[in-house]
C-alpha cells in the first residue's frame, strides 16, 4: 500500500493556525489545573516525596533518595531525581510538586498532540491538524487524569509517559526517514534511550515495546521507500510480537503458582484479581467515555471483588464483553480504519497489562489510565477517519462536536480540580462517591478529630472498620481499629480512659495488630507529644506486655517492632527500645535501619559489646557498598565516639 | 452583450452597496431609538437571576467560576447555561451588573438577529414554493431587508430587548434562526441537485449542535426541528433533485403532525401529567388552552397593528376563559383558528407564504402558549413567532406597491418603517426609567394588579430617595400617599396577595401610624395565609416582611409575623423557601428559639431529597458551633448537588475556616 502523503509533507512544519490552537488549548489546561496547586499532600506523597530532607545543607544525601526508592523493581531513579531536584531548587513543598506535575502534564499534552499529528497526517486523515489538536485536548483535559496530575507522587507515571511518548515520536521519525529513503540506524537510537529512561521512571514503560510493534503492524504496515513493504521489518515485527506473546504465556503458565503465591498478603487471590480487573478495565473505559466525576478520586477500595465468574454476575458479562471485543477486533483488521481502531484499543489494553493483571497490586487506581487512555482517544480518531474518508462533508461539524466535547470535559475537569484544591472538599467528595470505602471513612474521621469532634470521628472510624469487611477488602483487625481510635483521640487532644488502653490486644491476642501505618501514625503523634492528655507510658507499658514476650515472631510483622522501638525511644526507655530493635532484627536480619537503632540503644545503655558487634556488621555492609550516604554518616558519628 | 453584463454588474454592485447602506441605516436608527432606554431599570426576574445571584457575579479568574455561573439560574431544569454565560461576560467586562451593559448587549443581539432575519428571508424567498413570486435577486434583497427592518423596529419586541433576562429568549431565537438558515441553505441545494448521505449527515449534525445551543439558551429552542419541518412541508414540498418526492412529502406531514398527536396521546393516556402541574395556578389546563385561543389572536393583532397603548409589561388583567362561552369571544377565537388552520392546509400550495407565516407562528408559540402551566400573556413570546409574519408583511407591502403604480415604493416602505420607529420610540421612552414605565403600564392596564403594585412600588422607592432627589415635604408626602393608593388598589383587585399587604403594612407602620391600620394588614395576611395558593411574588413579599420585622418599628407585630410563618410552614410542610424564611426570621428576631427550627429543617431535607438547598439551610443552622453536624450537612449538600453548581460557595466556605 502506498502512503498517501509525500515524504516532503511528512516533515513540513505545522501551520501557524494549528500552533495557535495548540497554544490556546495548553493555556486552557494551565488555567484549569492551576488552582490545584493549593491541594493537600496525599497518601504516598508523604512517604516518597515529603520525606526528602533539606538537601541544600546536605546535598550529598541526594543520591540516597535518587537510588534508594524501593517502590519499583528498577528503583524509579529518574522520578526520584525529579523530586530531589525539585527539593533542591524549587523547594515549595507539596504545592511546588503539583506545579511541576501540571507543567509536565501540559508537556505530555504537547507530545500527545504531536504524536497524533504525525500519525493522522501519515494516515492521510482529512483535517488531521485540527483533529490532532482537539483529540490531544480530549486527553489533556480529561477529568480522569486529575488524580494523576494533582497527586505529586504520580509524577512517576507521568514521567514514564513523557519518555514513552518521546520514544514513540522518535520511532515515527525513524520510520518516516525509512519511508523517505534515508535509512540510518542512528535515527533509531533515541527510541531505546527514551525507553530506558521511561523504565527508570516507572516500570510499566515496558508496555511501549508491544505498543510500537503493533503501531508498525497495524498503522505503518512496514512501509518503505515508494510505499513497498520492508521485508526485514515485517519479519522482525511479527517475530517479536509472536515470540513475545509465546514467552509471556509460557512464563504465566510455568510460574502460575509462583505468581499466585505472591498474593498471600492481599485480600484476594490472583484469579480473583484477574476476574475483577476484567470489570475494572471496563469501568476505566466507561469513565473515559462517559465521565462520572462524582465517583472519581483516590479511593476505590469499595470496588466489589469478583470471587468467581458469577459473583457478582457482572463478571461474566465483563469477560464475555472482552471476548466479543477480541472477535470484533479481529474482524475489523480487514479494513484500514478498522486496523487503526484496533490499534487504539490494543494501546489501551497493553497499557493496562502490567498493573491490571497478575501482579499483586491494589485493584483500582485511576492513575493507571494515564498512558493507556491515549489509546482510547486514538480509537476515537480512527472512528473519525473512517467517517470522513467515506463522507468528507461532515468533517467540519464532527470537528466542532469534538470541540464541544473538549469544552464539556474542561468543565468537568475544572470542577474536579476545585475539589482537589481543598482538603475538606476532597475528603467529603471521596466519601460521597465511595461511602463504603474504609479509607474515605478514615479520612473523614481524621478530619473530624482535627476539628475536635471526637465522637463523630469515632463514628466514622467505626464505619471504616465495618466497611473493611465488605466484599472488596481484608477485614481490619480490631486491634488496628483500637489503635486508630487512640490516634484520633490524640489528634483531637481528648483524654483516653485507662480501660481503653488496657483493653488493647485482648481480642485476637495471637496477632493483635497488623497495620504498620496506623501504629506509626500514633507513634509519631506521641513522639511529637501532640496530645499531652494521652497516657504515653501506660500505652507503652500495655504494648510491652503484649509484645515483649518469648513468642514474639508470630505476634506482629517486623515493622511493628521498629515502630515500638521508636515509641520507647521517645519515652527514653532504652531497655524496651533495645528489646524491640532486637526483635525487629530477628524478623528482618541485616536491616540497616534496625542495626542503627540497635546501635543507638546499645550505646545509650552502655552495652559496649553489643554496640561493637553491630558496628562490625555495619562496617562489613559499608565495605560491600550496602549503606547509603546518610547511613554511613550516622555510623561515622558512632565511630567518632 | 458585454455592455449589458457590465451594466448589470455595475448596478448589482451599486445595489449591494445601497442595500448595505440601508441596512446599516436601519440598524443605526434602531440603536438610536433604543438608546433612550438603555439606562432603564432592572427588575423582577433580573433580581433572582442576576442581581441576587452571587454565582453569576464573577471576576472570571478560574474556569470553574464560569462553569458555576453558567449553571446558576434556577429559571428552568436546564439552567439556560448559554444565556447565563453571556451575563457572566457582562459582569466580568464591567465589574458589575449595570443596566446599560446588560441592555446594550441585548440590543446588539437584537441587531444580530435582525441580520439573521434578513439572511433567512433571502434564502426562504428562493425556496421552490416562493419562487412563484418571481422576485429578482435585487427584489428579494429588498423584501428581505424590509422584513428584517419590520421585525427589528417592531414595538412588540421592546420587553424582550429591554428586559435583561429575556436575553434567554433572544439567544434561543438567534440559534433557531441560524439553524433554519443552515437547513434552508442545504435544502436549496438538495432541491435542485439532490444530496448525498455525507451532506445530510453534516446538515443534521449542524442542526443538532444549534438545537442544543438554542435549548441551552431557553427551552423553546427545542422547537427548531419542528420549525424545520414547517419550512420543509410548506416551502420545499418534498422537492429533491428537481422533482417532488412523495415519500419526502408524506414524511414531512407526518413529522409536522407527530408532536401534536404525541401531546394528545399523552393527555388521553395520562392526563395527570399535564393537569397536576397546574397546582400553583388559579386556572386549569382547559382554561389555559381556551384562553390561549384568544391570546394568540391578540398577539397577532399587536404584530399586524402595533397599538402601543394596549401593550405593556403586565397582562394579568386578561380575562381567563372559564368555558367556551365565558367570555363568548373564546368560541369565536377558537373557531377562527380552526377555519384558519383548515384554510392553511387546503390552500397552502396556492398561498405558501401565508401558510408558512401561520404555521411558523403557531409552531413557534406551541411551547409557551399551549399546555404548560405558564402565565397567560407575555409579549416576549412573540420574538421568534413574529419573524414569519415580518416576511409576510414585507412581501405584502411589496405586492401592494407593485399593484398601485402611483405609490412610490421608497415612500411607502419608508413611511411604514418610520411609523414603526415612532411607535417604538414611544415605548422605549416609557422604558427609560422605572416610574415612567410603571405609569405607562398602569395607564394601559388599570385593572392589572401587578401594574398597580409596580407603580406603587416605584413611587415608594422614589419616596425613600426623597432626600437625595431634593424633594420638598409636600412632594414627599404626596409620593407616599400615591404609593399607598396604588397598593390599596392592588389589594382590592387581588385581596389575598401578600405583595400589597406587606407594602401596606410597612407603609402604615412607618409613615401612617395615625391611620392605625397596620394591625388590619397583619390580620389580612393571617387570613391570606390560610387560603392563599402561594406564588413566587408572594415569596418575595414574605422575604420583605421578614426583613422589615427586624426593624425596631415593627417590634410590635413580630409575634404575629412569626405565627404567620408557622401557619404557612404548616400548610406547606417541607417547603424549603418557607422554612428558610422562618429560619431567617427566628435567627434575626428570636435566636433563643433556634432549636425549634431543627425539626422543620430536617423535614424539609427529607421531603426534598434532590434539593441541595434543603441541606444549605441546615449548614447555616449548625454553623461553626457544631462542626460535626455542619460537615454532615455539607456532605449531604455536596451529594445532592450533582452538577456541582454550588462548588465555589462550598470552596469559599472552607477557605474562610
Amino acid at each position: 500500500m502506498k502512503p498517501a502523503v509525500t515524504s516532503a509533507a511528512r516533515f513540513s512544519a505545522p501551520p501557524a493556525g494549528a500552533l495557535l490552537l495548540v497554544a490556546l488549548l495548553l493555556l486552557l489546561g494551565l488555567w484549569i489545573y492551576w488552582p490545584g496547586i493549593q491541594g493537600p499532600a496525599l497518601l504516598d506523597d508523604r512517604s516518597s516525596v515529603l520525606v526528602i530532607d533539606d538537601l541544600k545543607n546536605r546535598p550529598e544525601l541526594a543520591f540516597d533518595y535518587i537510588f534508594g526508592d524501593k517502590s519499583g523493581a528498577l528503583g524509579r531513579s529518574v522520578s526520584m531525581a525529579s523530586f530531589v531536584l525539585e527539593r533542591m531548587f524549587l523547594d515549595e513543598g507539596i504545592s511546588g510538586g503539583k506545579k511541576i506535575n501540571i507543567v509536565l502534564h501540559l508537556l505530555n499534552g504537547v507530545l500527545v498532540i504531536w504524536l497524533f499529528w504525525l500519525l493522522f497526517r501519515y494516515l492521510d486523515v482529512p483535517g488531521y491538524r485540527v483533529l490532532a489538536a482537539l483529540l490531544g485536548a480530549v486527553w489533556l483535559l480529561h477529568p480522569l487524569l486529575v488524580s494523576t496530575v494533582l497527586y505529586v507522587v504520580q509524577r512517576m507515571a507521568m514521567l514514564a509517559t513523557f519518555f514513552m511518548l518521546l520514544a514513540s515520536i522518535s520511532y515515527l521519525y525513524w520510520r518516516f526517514s525509512l519511508i523517505a529513503g534515508r535509512p540510518g540506524a542512528w535515527r533509531f537510537l533515541p527510541v531505546p534511550v527514551f525507553l530506558v529512561i521511561a523504565l527508570l521512571s516507572k516500570e510499566n514503560a515496558i508496555v511501549l515495546v508491544p505498543v510500537l510493534l503493533l503501531m508498525e503492524a497495524l498503522c505503518l504496515r512496514f512501509a518503505g521507500d515508494q510505499g513497498e513493504v520492508i521485508p526485514w521489518l515485517r519479519k522482525l515485527s511479527y517475530g517479536l510480537i509472536v515470540s513475545g506473546a509465546v514467552v509471556l504465556l509460557s512464563i504465566l503458565l510455568i510460574k502460575w503458582d509462583f505468581l499466585a503465591g505472591r498474593f498471600h498478603g492481599r485480600a484476594f487471590s490472583m484469579e480473583e484479581r484477574l476476574l475483577t480487573e476484567a470489570r475494572i478495565v471496563w469501568d476505566y473505559a466507561f469513565q473515559w467515555v462517559y465521565p462520572g466525576v462524582a465517583r472519581m478520586g483516590l479511593y476505590h477500595d469499595d470496588f466489589v471483588l469478583s470471587r468467581n465468574l458469577l459473583e457478582p454476575a457482572s463478571t461474566v458479562f465483563a469477560v464475555l464483553a472482552w471476548i466479543l471485543v477480541a472477535i470484533v477486533g479481529v474482524a475489523l483488521l480487514r479494513w484500514q480504519a478498522g486496523r487503526w481502531f484496533v490499534f487504539g484499543a490494543c494501546w489501551f489494553l497493553l497499557g493496562h497489562s502490567v498493573e491490571s493483571t497478575v501482579l499483586p497490586l491494589e485493584l483500582y487506581f485511576e492513575h493507571r489510565n494515564y498512558f493507556p487512555s491515549i489509546g482510547l482517544v486514538l480509537a476515537a480518531g480512527a472512528l473519525f477517519a473512517a467517517i470522513v474518508k467515506k463522507w468528507p462533508e461532515p468533517k467540519a461539524p464532527l470537528l466542532v462536536c469534538t470541540g464541544v466535547g473538549v469544552l464539556l470535559l474542561s468543565l468537568l475537569t475544572s470542577s474536579q480540580v476545585q475539589i482537589w484544591s481543598n482538603r475538606s472538599l476532597l475528603l467529603l467528595s471521596q466519601l460521597n462517591g465511595h461511602p463504603e470505602s474504609a479509607r474515605a471513612n478514615i479520612d473523614m474521621a481524621t478530619e473530624l478529630a482535627r476539628l475536635g469532634q471526637i465522637e463523630a470521628a469515632r463514628n466514622y472510624s467505626k464505619r471504616a472498620y465495618e466497611a473493611s469487611a465488605n466484599p472488596a477488602g481484608l477485614q481490619e483487625r480490631s486491634g488496628d481499629y483500637e489503635i486508630r481510635n487512640l490516634a484520633l483521640s490524640c489528634i483531637a487532644d481528648s483524654g483516653v480512659p485507662v480501660a481503653q488502653i488496657d483493653e488493647l490486644g485482648r481480642e485476637d491476642p495471637d496477632r493483635p495488630f497488623s497495620s504498620v501505618t496506623t501504629l506509626l501514625a500514633l507513634v509519631r503523634l506521641l513522639q511529637d507529644d501532640s496530645c499531652p492528655q494521652f497516657d504515653r507510658t501506660g500505652f507503652a507499658d500495655r504494648l510491652a506486655e503484649i509484645f515483649l514476650v518469648e513468642d514474639f515472631r508470630h505476634k506482629a510483622s517486623a515493622n511493628i517492632y521498629s515502630n515500638l522501638a521508636v515509641l520507647e525511644n521517645a519515652l527514653q526507655r532504652y531497655d524496651n527500645a533495645y528489646a524491640y530493635a532486637e526483635r525487629f532484627l530477628v524478623l528482618s536480619p541485616y536491616n540497616t535501619r534496625g542495626l542503627l537503632m540497635k546501635l543507638h540503644f546499645a550505646t545509650a545503655l552502655g552495652k559496649v559489646e553489643s554496640a561493637q558487634s553491630v558496628i562490625a556488621t555495619l562496617q562489613d555492609m559499608e565495605e560491600q557498598g550496602k549503606l547509603t550516604v546518610g547511613e554511613r554518616q550516622t555510623l561515622a558519628l558512632y565511630l567518632e565516639q | 452583450m458585454e455592455d449589458a453584463e457590465a451594466y448589470t454588474s455595475h448596478h448589482s454592485v451599486k445595489g449591494t452597496r445601497l442595500l448595505r447602506f440601508s441596512g446599516a441605516g436601519i440598524l443605526l436608527l434602531c440603536a438610536l431609538v433604543y438608546s433612550v432606554a438603555l439606562q432603564g431599570p432592572l427588575f423582577f426576574d433580573d433580581e433572582p437571576n442576576l442581581l441576587a445571584n452571587p454565582q453569576v457575579q464573577i471576576d472570571g479568574k478560574t474556569l470553574d467560576e464560569w462553569r458555576s455561573a453558567a449553571l446558576s439560574s434556577y429559571a428552568s431544569i436546564l439552567y439556560r447555561p448559554v444565556a447565563m454565560l453571556t451575563f457572566a461576560v457582562n459582569h466580568v467586562v464591567v465589574g458589575a451588573f449595570t443596566p446599560f451593559s446588560l441592555k446594550a448587549t441585548n440590543l446588539a443581539i437584537h441587531g444580530v438577529i435582525a441580520v439573521l432575519v434578513f439572511l433567512l428571508s433571502q434564502v426562504l424567498l428562493r425556496t421552490p414554493a416562493l419562487r412563484a413570486h418571481r422576485l429578482s435577486a435585487c427584489q428579494r434583497d429588498i423584501v428581505a431587508l424590509v422584513a428584517a427592518a419590520i421585525w427589528l423596529l417592531h414595538p412588540i419586541h421592546v420587553p424582550t430587548v429591554l428586559y435583561a433576562v429575556q436575553r434567554m429568549a433572544q439567544l434561543s431565537t438567534l440559534f433557531v434562526l441560524v439553524g433554519l438558515l443552515v437547513f434552508t441553505h442545504y435544502r436549496l441545494r438538495w432541491a435542485d441537485s439532490g444530496g448525498g448521505f455525507g451532506e445530510v449527515l453534516a446538515a443534521m449534525l449542524w442542526l443538532v449542535l444549534l438545537a442544543i445551543l438554542a435549548v441551552l439558551s431557553k427551552e423553546n429552542g427545542a422547537l427548531l426541528p419542528w420549525l424545520v419541518v414547517v419550512v420543509e412541508v410548506v416551502l420545499f414540498r418534498g422537492a429533491w433533485s428537481g422533482t417532488s418526492r412523495r415519500p419526502l412529502v408524506w414524511l414531512g406531514w407526518v413529522a409536522l403532525l407527530l408532536p401534536v398527536l404525541v401531546i394528545l396521546a399523552a393527555y388521553i393516556v395520562a392526563p395527570e401529567i399535564l393537569q397536576d402541574r397546574y397546582g400553583g395556578r388559579d386556572f386549569t389546563l382547559g382554561e389555559r388552552l381556551l384562553t390561549q385561543g384568544r391570546v394568540l389572536w391578540q398577539y397577532l393583532g399587536w404584530m399586524l397593528f402595533p397599538n402601543v397603548l394596549s401593550m405593556g409589561f403586565f397582562h394579568d388583567d386578561i380575562l381567563v376563559s372559564r368555558s367556551l362561552w365565558a367570555p363568548f369571544t373564546t368560541s369565536l377565537a377558537l373557531l377562527a383558528w380552526i377555519v384558519v388552520l383548515i384554510a392553511t392546509l387546503v390552500w397552502h400550495r396556492r398561498y405558501p407564504l401565508i401558510a408558512f407565516a401561520i404555521l411558523f407562528y403557531l409552531v413557534a408559540h406551541s411551547m409557551e402558549s399551549t399546555v404548560l402551566p405558564l402565565e397567560m400573556v407575555f409579549e416576549h413570546r412573540n420574538y421568534l413567532p413574529g419573524t414569519g409574519f415580518a416576511l409576510l408583511a414585507s412581501v405584502g407591502l411589496f405586492r401592494c406597491v407593485a399593484l398601485h403604480e402611483r405609490l412610490r415604493p421608497h415612500v411607502v416602505i419608508g413611511g411604514v418603517l418610520c411609523v414603526l420607529a415612532a411607535l417604538l420610540l414611544v415605548r422605549t421612552t416609557a422604558w427609560s426609567d422605572e416610574v415612567s414605565l410603571a405609569r405607562f403600564n398602569v395607564i394601559n392596564h388599570p385593572q392589572s394588579p401587578r401594574a398597580n403594585f409596580f407603580y406603587g412600588n416605584a413611587l415608594f422607592k422614589r419616596f425613600l430617595q426623597a432626600e437625595a432627589l431634593d424633594l420638598d415635604e409636600e412632594e414627599t408626602r404626596a409620593l407616599a400617599v400615591a404609593a399607598r393608593g396604588y397598593f390599596e388598589k392592588m389589594r382590592e383587585m387581588d385581596e389575598n396577595s401578600f405583595s400589597a399587604l406587606v407594602m401596606l403594612y410597612q407603609l402604615d407602620t412607618l409613615y401612617f401610624p395615625g391611620l392605625g391600620e397596620e394591625n388590619d394588614w397583619l390580620d389580612a395576611m393571617m387570613q391570606s395565609a390560610k387560603v392563599r395558593r402561594l406564588q413566587s411574588s408572594d415569596h418575595t413579599a414574605l422575604g420583605a416582611l421578614v426583613d422589615f420585622s427586624q426593624a425596631p418599628a415593627a417590634a410590635q407585630g413580630r409575634d404575629r409575623v412569626g405565627s404567620l410563618l408557622t401557619l404557612l410552614a404548616s400548610r406547606y410542610p417541607g417547603h424549603i423557601d418557607l422554612v428558610s424564611l422562618k429560619q431567617r426570621f427566628v435567627m434575626a428576631t428570636t435566636p433563643a428559639q433556634k432549636p425549634t427550627l431543627l425539626p422543620l429543617l430536617e423535614r424539609a431535607q427529607q421531603m426534598n431529597p434532590a434539593n441541595p438547598h434543603a441541606s444549605t439551610a441546615l449548614v447555616q443552622y449548625y454553623g461553626s458551633g457544631d462542626l460535626a453536624n455542619s460537615y454532615e450537612a455539607i456532605r449531604e449538600w455536596m451529594r445532592r448537588d450533582h452538577l456541582r453548581r454550588d462548588l465555589p460557595v462550598l470552596r469559599a466556605m472552607f477557605e474562610q475556616q
